[in-house]
């Protein structure tokens, strides 16, 4: 017996977004946490940084490689799409983080 | 005609008798009771998602005589109430999900080119508990105790002191029995969709159908958890006094907020992206030409199906959260603006490139086009903080969620309706009647919900059963009525000449529409069945480029063609790649479906009565129709490997590494884990609002060794289940040497509840005492019971490996109950972590 195999394309198609949702939480549970707690604005804003910055850094990552993938030319049909996908979600989902993160360059966290 | 085709045709008659046979359901009412075919089911689904559409339409027709005029008196306060509550309760449950999922149920084997849904039983188990469930709901009305609370709940309106009578309670539970099938159908669907494409239909030529399906189950998965374990926590809150919502005692109202909206906001889009998946498959066909963009629109559908987890709170706008919070959501809710542009877009150029045909579905379509992006417009406005505080419970709310909701819905639904009514009915809808109906239903619809927009912004408040003359909005809510009229004419004349249809409809041809994809590749009337052998397909529209395949699916010479083995037999193929890898045995008509969703009714029915000890005792027939269940599922004692025709020989789901009961336990996985993180996410919320946790006296701020011993009986369990794989792996294995550390496995985590349980009894005392105390004693509870499932998958499948059914070349089974083994363990040592290291550690 041999452990399943992974689907691991759908798996990629899911990262963006899947990134995309997690840098969300930890923005909303950061901001939650510092003003529930009291704890000092500083915390919120470092804390934000030192979450975004990964995230756009790991989104690209994943955008830019799926589409050198995508170019390569002996990728096969349903790889090149699912690459091309992924390259295409890699830009919606920094777009978006972008409009999430936006706010917080603008708004005081717990007023 | 020479002998050797004379005898092959001779034989290509018996086989498809043999198929038929093999496929049909079982005669006479016996046979309406137990059948489990997908086709059977699936338009079961879809006729009573119809019939409880009229009712909850009937219900608004009410309520809209009520707003006629400001001192009209048709409907008591109270009743009114009722009525608001219950028309949105059976839109939204009874009616949107389970009809979308009814089209997916009916259509995707056949679009996907298989036989039948992976899990017969199972949907038609789903199919009794939305039945049962929604009458349970409506049974209220008998009792004169209808919910009366709003479809959304809100605490503390619905809690005992509020709401002393049982409306909450038939709400509670009826909505959850009914969620049933939503969960079932959405495990369903994944694997279907992942597992059983016919050979060739890798991602790229998925029908976007199925691409929909696949991210609506998806979110279902992991957005009606959420709800469920809010209305677990507020039935344990009303029937035990548990506090999980009373901020007096450490609760916090919001919480309910939180999680409902959690559900409620993925909702609209999981009602949305079935529809857009119907649209996306009605315009190439009237557009005579390929999609433009399905690239763009797979990427438009999955990138909705996150963004919509990040708009819950645009629901909360007014309720006190900080402003940046507040920001987070609004910047979501216009996010996703852009994937759903992506798709209309793309439905503009495909229709602007081909050369559209003008046929009713595609008249539907064009409403739902007009209609939709107007309820877009207004909601980009609603994503706006300040608009949406100037606006908020008024009747703009309910302009723009019935232009979203009847545009993203209803237009696509009728869309569809004609659109495969030639599949269904093998006749053709007729032009005339059907496009009257359209006109009334687009004029009603824009006459009664326009008005609403300007009675909103003039400051008439929703859910409320009159409005101050003062207003001024009188002439506006008299023509709101009155076009309403016109709407509920229209829908019942589609209605009417669907119906008619069947009986005078013209005769139609194969394929009346010329459409390209693989349902209509079907024989008609369709057989149960669907294709005789296994199709072949090259690309997303097959029958446009390969006109030989719709005969060649209908005989019965290729894959799975023969059915000499006598069983329901379905070709599962790669996840991706859609090569065959597998033959699956399915189950056959039974009575398990309707007797388990018959205790699960008389359980919930003592539950309700307040007869908690009888409502318990149900468990015990329950569990053992579940391990009949189990016991016979597919072919028990099946083949390791089958001749598939076309002289492949493929491994049975019994051996195969992809398993549909592989996937389901994964997806099952999925919808669990979205429930415990939700409980675990209320513990962390209600931590997060008190001001000392635990509070003086209750609790063990410092745990003794006891408690820390507990998780090493964890890992025996974990060494059992890890032993008695590696023995089922062995090459010459015996099955003691499997049977034993499957029960120590099973054994220990019984251990581990019951100490567990026991400790918390000894240090931490009632659980109506304070919030603290309710929410851990439901995490402990939730997986105690997590853990003793597993333990009865352990000793079930020790069973079969006992009997010889389960073994190293057919290990699936043994495979399942180790993966649901290892999750409750994992979540129980989360559980215990959460409970007993966080207070200390904080």
């Amino acid at each position: 017996m041999s452990p399943a195999r992974r689907p691991r394309r759908l798996v990629w198609i899911a990262s963006p977004f899947a990134i995309w949702m997690l840098h969300f939480v930890l923005v909303y549970s950061i901001q939650g946490l510092v003003c529930a707690r009291g704890w000092p604005l500083a915390v919120a804003w470092v804390g934000m940084a030192l979450v975004t910055l990964p995230a756009f850094a790991a989104v690209a990552w994943l955008g830019l490689d799926a589409r050198r993938r995508a170019a390569s030319a002996d990728a096969a049909g349903e790889k090149r799409f699912a690459a091309r996908l992924v390259a295409m979600l890699s830009l919606l989902a920094l777009l978006a983080m972008a409009f999430t993160i936006v706010p917080a360059l603008l708004l005081n966290p717990c007023e | 005609m020479s002998a050797p085709a004379i005898d092959a045709a001779r034989d290509h008659a018996r086989r498809l008798e043999a198929l038929a046979r093999i496929w049909s359901n079982a005669p006479g009412l016996r046979g309406q009771l137990t059948a489990v075919n997908h086709g059977t089911i699936a338009l079961r689904f879809v006729v009573a998602g119809l019939a409880f559409m009229l009712v909850g339409g009937l219900l608004s027709m009410f309520m809209r005589l009520q707003l006629a005029w400001p001192d009209a008196q048709v409907l008591e306060p109270e009743r009114y109430n009722q009525f608001v509550t219950m028309h949105g309760t059976t839109m939204m449950f009874l009616f949107a999900v389970p009809i979308m999922e009814g089209f997916a149920m009916y259509l995707l084997p056949k679009m996907l080119g298989a036989r039948d849904l992976p899990f017969p039983r199972m949907s038609a188990f789903g199919w009794w508990c939305y039945l049962f469930g929604g009458l349970f709901l409506y049974s209220s009305l008998l009792f004169d105790a209808a919910p009366d609370d709003g479809w959304f709940m809100y605490v503390p309106l619905t809690d005992a002191i509020f709401s002393p009578d049982k409306g909450p309670d038939f709400w509670l539970i009826g909505v959850t029995f009914a969620e049933i099938a939503a969960v079932t159908a959405a495990v369903e669907l994944i694997v279907a969709i992942l597992l059983t494409r016919a050979p060739g239909m890798d991602i790229r030529r998925m029908p976007l159908f199925a691409w929909a399906i696949l991210v609506m189950a998806f979110m279902i998965a992991l957005g009606f958890p959420p709800l469920i374990l809010a209305s677990i926590l507020l039935e344990l809150q009303r029937a035990f006094g548990f506090v999980f919502f009373d901020p007096a005692l450490g609760g916090d109202p919001l919480l309910w907020q939180h999680l409902f909206w959690l559900f409620g906001h993925p909702e609209v889009y999981i009602i949305f992206l079935p529809a857009a998946g119907v649209v996306s498959m009605v315009v190439p066909t009237f557009a005579r030409r390929p999609v433009v963009g399905y690239a763009w629109i797979v990427l438009a559908l999955v990138s909705t199906g996150f963004l919509s987890f990040g708009l819950w709170v645009h629901h909360m706008f007014a309720v006190g959260i900080p402003l940046l919070a507040l920001a987070f959501f609004s910047a979501a809710s216009m996010a996703v603006a852009i994937p759903t542009s992506i798709q209309v877009f793309a439905w503009i150029a495909t229709l602007w490139a081909g050369r559209p045909w003008l046929r009713l579905p595609m008249l539907h379509i064009l409403g739902f086009l007009v209609v939709f992006v107007l309820g877009g417009l207004t909601g980009v406005m609603l994503a706006f903080v300040p608009f949406d505080w100037q606006v908020h419970d008024t009747h703009f709310v309910v302009a723009h969620l019935h232009y979203v909701l009847i545009g993203g819905l209803m237009f696509p639904l009728f869309a569809g309706l004609y659109y495969w009514l030639p599949l269904v009915s093998g006749r053709i809808p007729s032009e005339s009647l059907g496009r009257m109906a359209f006109w009334l239903v687009i004029i009603g619809f824009h006459l009664t919900f326009v008005p609403m927009h300007l009675t909103g912004l003039l400051g008439m408040p929703r859910r409320v059963y009159t409005y101050s003359p003062v207003l001024g909005v009188e002439w506006l809510n008299l023509l709101s009525t009155a076009a309403a009229f016109v709407l509920a004419v229209g829908i019942v004349a589609i209605l009417v000449d669907v119906g008619l249809c069947f009986v005078h409809g013209r005769r139609a041809r194969a394929n009346p529409w010329r459409a390209g994809t693989l349902e209509w590749a079907v024989p008609v009337p369709v057989p149960n069945y669907n294709f005789a052998s296994a199709p072949r397909v090259e690309d997303a529209y097959p029958l446009w480029h390969d006109p030989g395949l719709r005969e060649r699916a209908a005989r019965p010479d290729g894959l799975l063609g023969d059915p000499a083995r006598g069983r329901r037999e379905l070709l599962g193929t790669g996840i991706v790649s859609a090569r065959p890898e597998q033959v699956v045995f399915l189950s056959g008509s039974s009575w398990l479906p309707l007797a388990c969703a018959a205790v699960v009714t008389v359980l919930l029915a003592f539950f309700i009565a307040g007869q908690y000890l009888f409502s318990a005792a149900c468990l015990l027939p329950l569990v053992a129709l579940f391990c009949r269940w189990a016991w016979t599922t597919g072919w028990p004692g099946g083949p390791a490997s089958v001749e598939a025709g076309d002289g492949l020989v493929l491994p049975s789901q019994y051996a195969s590494r992809n398993a549909p009961g592989w996937w389901a336990i994964v997806v099952t996985m999925l919808i669990v884990g979205s429930l415990f993180a939700s409980l675990v996410y209320a513990y962390f919320y209600l931590w997060l609002g008190s001001a000392e946790w635990p509070p003086l006296g209750m609790g063990d701020a410092a745990p003794g060794p006891l408690h820390y011993a507990v998780p090493a009986i964890l890992v025996v369990a974990w060494a059992g289940g890890a032993a008695a794989t590696a023995a089922l792996r062995a090459r010459r294995h015996r099955r003691r040497r499997v049977v034993a550390p499957a029960m120590v496995a099973a054994g220990a985590a019984i251990a581990f509840v019951a100490l567990h349980l026991w400790l918390l009894g000894a240090s931490l005392g009632a659980p109506q005492a304070h919030a603290y105390a309710s929410v851990v004693w439901t995490l402990a509870g939730f997986c105690a019971v997590h853990l003793a499932v597993a333990a009865l998958l352990c000793l079930q499948v020790a069973a079969r490996v006992g009997r010889g059914l389960v073994d190293a070349g057919r290990p699936l089974e043994w495979r399942i109950a180790h993966a649901f083994l290892r999750y409750a363990i994992v979540q129980a040592a989360i559980g215990w972590a959460v409970i007993h290291l966080f207070p200390v550690l904080q």
